[in-house]
């Protein structure tokens, strides 16, 4: 074990060791405030934040604020909107209006899971294929190269024609076919890591393998990584939409803003415009959402940039 | 006396990513290291230097040779038995910024070897041994929370150092440590690091190309040139009598801030020769002032020419003239071997 | 007596994040023809800055504020940018350290050099690569015919910065700003560069050079004069001799001191121990 006696020596050494122990026992507050104080001033940041706060705020509470059910079909059928169907109806007599606002609720909680299921599995395997320098590594990367090797969209629909369209199978399959992105990202960063002196270093101090590549190459190969987790969110929305707009995906009646847009792409040709336009806007607008916060995360994930 | 770390007939061969060469970045160096004692090992870049600091730290593993820890063999060792030793043989690295992970903050940098090894009994034992440590190498306590880029690069190696030193090991490299620090850092550093072997006792090995620093801090001095051992000598032997070619036109190129000390230059020929395609013979022989046909035979051998001077060269009587006419007579760097009496223990 | 370069009361301010740095606070330098002069100080105290001024190449955020830069007798913070143009390379030239940052990674350094040349002098493409090959040669390139066909990355440090050198003499100048030329080289190569860059002045003695530096070890043997620089102004100079001798302010004191690093004690006994003795 290493001495801690102190013992005063030299009587100048004895008030800057005070000093020392002083600062090593009283550290200062944390890092909340640094990011609060960060997005205070980045206005793009605050613009997305706003926007996907407000969808998570509608995914909870549309169902209580909807003027009507979205699941309720009605006589009044491809109605313009007035004042009673505020965006109007469609062929099924679905007010669309209840129907977009409860939308958010399906589309975050596949995208939001389906892409923390992606990081989970793809960066700790990231990691590990880009710090081995063995056959493990390698056949991890192959494994994964050939989920990316096939166009997404096929992909997703392959997959849901085996497992059977349902909420519970698109969260896996959107999240199988984002992870090689994770896996990519992070393994790239921890190759340039990799070669770092502070790794080096880290050995040098007494780490393991296992302790270097979860301690030190991980936390620095993140964070670049997590800007990339915004847009990836945007992208498993429009995913799910994709998919169900070809009616792989979501079945009616739940709303989804991609399976409203297939419900309403033909009505566009006899004119009736609004009902395939606001899940459309809808969509729009939540990605953009979105892309700001990814930009803001990019900033906010280099602690030199700060 | 034993030596703390001995590294015998080292060799080390790197294969080049996309083709077949080979480089051999060491090539049949031995050296040992005694306690308390600073060995510099010196050298341009290609020298293999670098390479030598890896090795001793059990970083890489050597193609062919033996690695001593207190007469304890280290060569074959896996990572994890290796750990063992990592509390007595620490590193201290070149750049300082590069060497410090940037996410960590100052005092999780210096005290995480005190407890990936396991070297406190409590929590409070590390921030206690943390304060011990920031003191000891003078470091500003406020700077405690920060996070390595907020400090300037003397700062910095400062960390570095206390990171090193914070297991009290037996054993530092040093590699290139002052090199990119300016010129205040770097007189403040060497202090430093002189206090500190003092004080605890700390073997160095001190790699570097800058002689200055070199003859500062260094007991006894090996240079190296493309992989093997040129000359070895205690550090006043080395720069008073210089006998290899190579030492001597790397002396000369050495530019002591002393307008007074204006000495000539021995320019060597040509550029340093690529590891990969190595010259016949002495490796030097290319560029070498004296070098002639019988040079490109074989490798000249590390030949003990004083008592704890040694030198690689077949030309051992040309190379003294060769000095003799260009230093005339000793350099104002010679110390006066009179007044530099040992009063010093 | 022959003043080549005169600067007087130099004031180069930038303006970052709504605050004013006077980067060069009141700056007089001057260098005369035939002399090195050895311009010292820390990194980021504003070196660069003053060679930048001098070349008329500060952009915003910095702008020059005050001050006379006499190159020749003409102040050149007076003339407008055509002449600076014709003056850059050609009378006023530049060499600066990164080699391969400076030289254009997609172009063989025989055509970089010649088409430098043929910007500042009425030539054709044949008589500036005759021209380039000499000065490949004078620089001490071997094989230079070979060389011109190479790439910046085919060469090694040392030779990339000779074709640097090449650029910054090939037009004769005059004044050879030489800002860091041989960071980052090896001691043997710095010192190749540094006698060629003596000697090629030697040859030219009513040319000069102001060598930036960090590295005192560089001035005190290639600078016949020194300044040293100091928060925005240079506080001292003279010869280099006469400084080191007797510096008079305290900052030079500290940092020639600093840079002496003083040898310490004689090696204890022990540590000769090579061949084993002691305990």
């Amino acid at each position: 074990m290493v001495s801690t006696d102190i013992g005063g020596q030299v009587a100048g050494r004895l008030t800057s060791r005070d000093a020392a122990l002083a600062a090593a026992f009283n550290p200062p507050r944390g890092q909340l405030a640094v990011i609060t104080r960060y997005i205070r001033t980045h206005r793009a940041m605050q613009v997305g934040l706003l926007i996907v706060l407000g969808y998570a705020l509608l995914a909870v509470i549309a169902r209580l604020i909807a003027p009507y059910n979205p699941e309720t079909a009605t006589s009044a059928t491809l109605q313009p909107p007035s004042l009673r169907h505020l965006f109007g109806t469609d062929v099924s007599g679905f007010d669309i209006l209840s129907r977009v606002i409860a939308a958010p609720r399906v589309d975050i909680t596949i995208a939001v899971t389906a892409t923390l299921l992606a990081l989970v599995i793809g960066t700790p395997l990231g990691v590990l294929a880009g710090f081995s320098r063995g056959v493990l590594g390698e056949v991890v990367s192959r494994i994964f190269d050939l989920i990316q090797a096939f166009p997404f969209f096929v992909l997703a629909i392959t997959l849901l024609a085996v497992l059977g369209p349902s909420v519970v199978n698109l969260i896996i399959v959107v999240a199988v076919v984002n992870a090689p992105i994770y896996l990519r990202l992070i393994k790239s960063q921890t190759l340039y890591l990799r070669e770092r002196t502070f790794i080096q270093a880290a050995r040098v101090v007494g780490n393991t393998e296992f302790s270097l590549m979860f301690r030190h190459l991980f936390p620095n190969a993140l964070p670049p990584v997590l800007a990339q987790v915004s847009i990836n969110v945007a992208w498993a929305v429009i995913l799910t939409a994709g998919v169900s707009f070809v009616g792989a995906g979501v079945r009616p009646p739940t709303p989804e803003w991609g399976l409203m847009i297939s419900t309403g792409a033909s009505n566009m040709f006899s004119g009736q415009w609004w009902v395939a336009l606001f899940p459309g806007i809808a969509l729009a607008v939540s990605t953009a959402g979105y892309a700001l916060i990814a930009d803001g995360l990019r900033d906010l994930s280099d602690p030199t940039r700060r | 006396m034993d030596a703390v770390v001995t590294c015998t007939n080292i060799v080390k061969r790197f294969a080049m990513p996309h083709s077949r060469d080979v480089v051999t970045a060491v090539n049949d160096v031995s050296l040992s290291i005694f306690p308390g004692e600073t060995l510099a090992l010196v050298g341009e870049s290609g020298s293999g230097k670098t390479t030598v600091g890896r090795l001793l730290l059990h970083l890489l593993n050597p193609s062919e040779g033996r690695l001593f820890f207190h007469g304890e063999e280290f060569t074959f060792l896996s990572e994890r038995s290796f750990l063992a030793y990592r509390p007595r043989i620490q590193a201290v690295f070149q750049d300082p910024y590069d060497s410090l992970n940037p996410r960590l903050r100052v005092d999780q940098l210096i005290q995480e070897p005190l407890i990936r090894m396991k070297l406190c009994a409590s929590k409070h034992a590390v921030r206690v041994r943390l304060a011990e440590l920031i003191d000891l190498v003078a470091l500003d306590p406020s700077l405690l929370y920060r996070l390595p880029h907020e400090l300037s690069g003397g700062e910095q190696q400062k960390v570095g150092i206390a990171r090193a030193i914070a297991s009290n090991p037996e054993f530092i490299v040093l590699d290139e440590p002052m090199s990119s620090l300016d010129t205040f850092s770097r007189a403040e550093i060497i202090f430093l690091l002189r206090r500190l072997q003092q004080e605890l006792n700390i073997a160095y090995l001190f790699i570097t190309h800058d002689l200055n620093a070199a003859e500062a801090i260094a007991s006894r001095v090996a240079v190296m040139y493309l992989g093997k051992i040129a000359e070895l000598a205690a550090r006043d032997d080395l720069f008073a009598r210089p006998t290899h070619p190579y030492t001597q036109a790397l002396l000369s190129s050495a530019l002591f801030p002393d307008p007074s000390a204006r000495g000539s230059v021995i320019l060597l020929k040509g550029e340093i020769p690529s590891p990969i395609r190595l010259p016949t013979g002495c490796y030097f022989h290319s560029r070498c002032p004296i070098g002639d046909q019988s040079c490109t035979y074989s490798q000249p051998p590390l030949d003990a020419v004083a008592d704890g001077h040694s030198v690689a060269c077949f030309k051992l009587q040309q190379s003294t003239l060769l000095w003799q006419e260009v230093h005339g007579k000793a350099s104002t760097h010679e110390i006066d071997l009179n007044n530099g009496d040992p009063a010093l223990n | 007596m022959d003043n080549l370069l005169t600067v007087s009361e130099l004031e180069t301010h930038f303006y970052v994040g709504g605050r004013t740095t006077k980067v060069l606070n009141g700056l007089d330098l001057s260098v005369r023809r035939g002399e090195i002069v050895g311009l010292v100080g820390p990194s980021g105290t504003g070196k660069s800055v003053l060679v930048a001024s001098i070349l008329g190449l500060v952009k915003p955020p910095g702008r020059i504020v005050a001050g006379r830069v006499r190159f020749n007798g003409e102040d050149l913070l007076k003339v407008n940018e055509a002449r600076l143009k014709r003056l850059r390379g050609k009378d006023i030239s530049l060499i600066a350290a990164n080699p391969h940052t400076l030289l254009n990674p997609l172009i063989p350094v025989g055509a970089q050099v010649a088409n430098f040349l043929m910007a500042h002098r009425p030539v054709s493409k044949k008589v500036a690569l005759d021209q380039v090959l000499e000065m490949f040669r004078a620089v001490g390139i071997p094989d230079p015919a070979r060389r011109l066909g190479n790439y910046p990355h085919e060469l090694s440090g040392g030779m990339a910065q000779r074709v640097v050198i090449s650029i910054g003499l090939i037009c004769s100048p005059q004044l050879l700003l030489a800002d860091e030329p041989t960071f980052g080289l090896d001691l043997t190569i710095q010192a190749q560069v540094l006698e060629l860059m003596k000697s090629l002045l030697a040859q030219r003695p009513e040319a000069a050079m102001l060598l930036v530096t960090r590295d005192l070890g560089i001035v005190a043997n290639y600078c016949d004069r020194v300044a040293i620089m100091h928060q925005g102004r240079i506080i001292e100079s003279g010869e280099t001799a006469d400084v080191w001798r007797a510096p008079k302010q305290a900052y030079t004191q500290e940092i020639l001191g600093a840079a002496a690093l003083d040898r310490g004690p004689s090696p204890t006994p022990k540590a000769s121990v090579a061949t084993g003795m002691d305990g």
